[in-house]
């Protein structure tokens, strides 16, 4: 009986010494498992020990087409107009904006969003001091009447793109950027004669509404 | 009848945002202007840096969250993608003025929003440790005493004494103070109480009215501000609502709106800098980042490791900069987040060591309060 229980708790020694073994070499595992390298499920490595840069790359076509999101708002490609360059005049203007509700063709509001005076030189339409958009909130700030990239065509016409404040804001509202628009030539302009008198430029801006430009009492600079 | 095309991005982009600036240079005190500007966007609530930037080259990620990955993502390279929503800021990445730094997050484990909030502006060793700001401290080493335009004093900007306080209310005739009133009331005080007066006086006639309010018009004006002269130096703009524990979406939906108003900010920015866009960077900041598996609801929850997207004309070559954990279960962070395996604070301190002009180590030491915080500055800005 003395024997048994000698062999009984010298195998139990041995089987606790066992798992005690068996418990220690997973604990180990464990501890060194995030130096070991990583492995994913399809056995393929995706795990850096150090910093990498991986560098950005684009094809050509791609990259054109990415370069073309970070132009600036009034960009305009003025290729496909042949421009007016021997002018030099200054004249004064007023914006008013026209609905297209009750009337197909256009209502023209009687006041004005914006008014001023601007300089015609070398083709280039430039606003002069002294204009202002009539609009209340951010159209108050006059930066941007920079915004404003507009040249003469021989023909007569305004082309090329313009912040524009279509809505009213009264004090208290909340403020809106303006939307930026294109001046082509619109099928309702009345483009300068050779007189270079006055004209007339139409703007479209929503399917309801837009806006004309009247130009008037051009003298030279 | 006006027609009201109101989308869901548009709500977004005019709720919840707002503009700090600081670090104006003063003539005879600011020795030498530092050469360039700073400005972070903080995106409160928990960016989610697998959905900004989807690693497509690791095949776990479709196994991990395949119904919130985006599909139309632009192939930055051979393993990483760039969301849709980042529209200005792809043009930026062919332009080679953005880079993205991924799987980097703020020394924060917690996932507490409040926590890592204040720890993402205080910069300190644990939160709420610190009284003061990363980027206040950083303008203080750089002798640009701070101009906050905002309610209250944001805890990033905290730093030294002059660092003062002005928001740009709308309520009408709120900046219409009777200035000559109060300049008659400086002269009449002495040194200190006339200083007072005479700031009240100056910030009064700063017409405010003109300040919009949603995040992209707010860089704008900031960009405008900040490329002048004697301009501010540094600013911040706050987004909130990040934290997407719902209906996160995929190539559309809530955080893929977030993401666009993060581009919307950045080509505000560049906007408005104009050719002061040549010597600037801009980063974002969040407080974690999102759990790498969809939850039952198909949203995230709080992470850890994220990304950082930098933009700027001081950024030479764009590339991804990263340590890449890998995202398999036993590479998560706990099981369950994205390891952060940068710093980030040491991306802050190399932005701050480009914009503002100071020695890394001492950036580290007086900012960041980690004498050993390893230097990136050659990864992003070489």
């Amino acid at each position: 009986m003395h024997k048994f229980i000698k062999i009984n708790t010298l195998m139990a020694a041995i089987f606790f010494i066992f798992a005690s073994m068996i418990v220690i070499s997973s604990t180990a595992s464990a501890l060194t498992f995030s130096n070991s390298k990583t492995t994913s499920s399809s056995g393929k490595s995706t795990k850096n020990k150090e910093i990498k840069i991986y560098d950005v790359e684009f094809t050509e076509k791609v990259s054109k087409e990415l370069l073309g999101r970070i132009v600036a708002k009034t960009d305009f490609d003025f290729s496909q107009y042949s421009l007016r360059g021997d002018i030099s005049k200054r004249c004064s203007f007023n914006m008013r904006r026209v609905e297209y509700e009750r009337v197909a063709d256009g209502e023209v509001q009687n006041w004005s969003i914006m008014e001023g005076s601007l300089a015609i030189k070398d083709g280039l339409v430039t606003l002069r001091k002294g204009s202002r958009w009539k609009q209340g909130g951010l159209s108050k700030n006059k930066d941007y009447l920079d915004e404003f990239n507009v040249r003469m065509t021989k023909d007569g016409h305004f082309v090329g793109k313009m912040a524009f404040f279509l809505l009213h804001v009264s004090p208290g509202e909340v403020a809106e950027a303006p939307s930026y628009e294109d001046l082509t030539k619109h099928k309702n302009n009345k483009p300068f004669g050779n007189d270079m008198k006055k004209a007339e430029f139409w703007i479209d801006v929503e399917d309801w509404a837009g806006g004309v430009m009247f130009v008037y009492l051009c003298r030279d600079l | 009848m006006h027609k009201l095309n109101l989308t869901r991005r548009d709500f977004l982009k005019t709720t919840g945002a707002s503009l700090f600036l600081a670090g104006v240079p003063i003539p005879g005190y600011t020795k030498d202007k530092p050469p360039g500007t700073i400005s972070v966007i903080l995106l409160e609530g928990g960016m989610d840096g697998l959905t900004a930037v989807p690693p497509f080259g690791d095949p776990d990620l479709l196994k991990m969250r395949k119904i919130i990955s985006p599909k139309n993502y632009l192939k930055l390279n051979s393993f990483f993608g760039l969301h849709p929503s980042f529209r200005v800021l792809a043009g930026l990445f062919a332009n080679n003025q953005a880079s993205v730094v991924h799987a980097t997050s703020i020394p924060y484990v917690k996932r507490s929003h409040f926590e890592g909030q204040n720890m993402m502006e205080g910069g300190g060793l644990s939160p709420f440790s610190e009284n003061s700001g990363w980027l206040g401290r950083a303008l203080d080493l750089a002798n640009t005493p701070g101009r906050a335009l905002s309610l209250d004093m944001p805890l990033v900007l905290r730093g030294h004494n002059e660092n003062d306080n002005f928001y740009p209310a709308s309520i009408r005739n709120s900046s219409k103070l009777n200035t000559k009133l109060i300049e008659a009331i400086s002269m009449a005080h002495a040194k200190e109480s006339a200083d007072v007066y005479s700031k009240i006086s100056n910030k009064s006639k700063v017409d405010v009215s003109n300040i919009p309010r949603d995040p992209a018009s707010l860089a704008k004006y900031a960009g405008k501000v900040m490329s002048q002269d004697e301009g501010p130096l540094a600013s911040v703009i706050r987004i909130p609502e990040f934290d997407t524990h719902a209906r996160q979406g995929a190539d559309t939906g809530k955080h893929a709106d977030l993401l666009g108003i993060i581009d919307d900010v950045i080509a505000g920015y560049r906007e408005g800098l104009g050719s002061a866009w040549d010597r600037s960077i801009i980063l974002t900041m969040t407080e974690f980042g999102r759990t790498v598996a969809v939850n039952g609801t198909t949203g995230t929850e709080h992470g850890y490791g994220t990304a950082g997207i930098l933009a700027g004309g001081t950024i030479q070559k764009s590339r991804i900069i990263t340590q890449w954990p890998g995202l398999s279960k036993n590479d998560q962070f706990e099981r369950r987040d994205l390891m952060a395996t940068i710093d980030y604070w040491s991306v802050c301190a190399a932005c701050i060591e480009k914009a503002l002009g100071l020695d890394h180590e001492l950036i580290a030491k007086k900012v960041f309060l980690r004498p050993n915080l390893p230097r990136v500055f050659d990864y992003i800005f070489s």
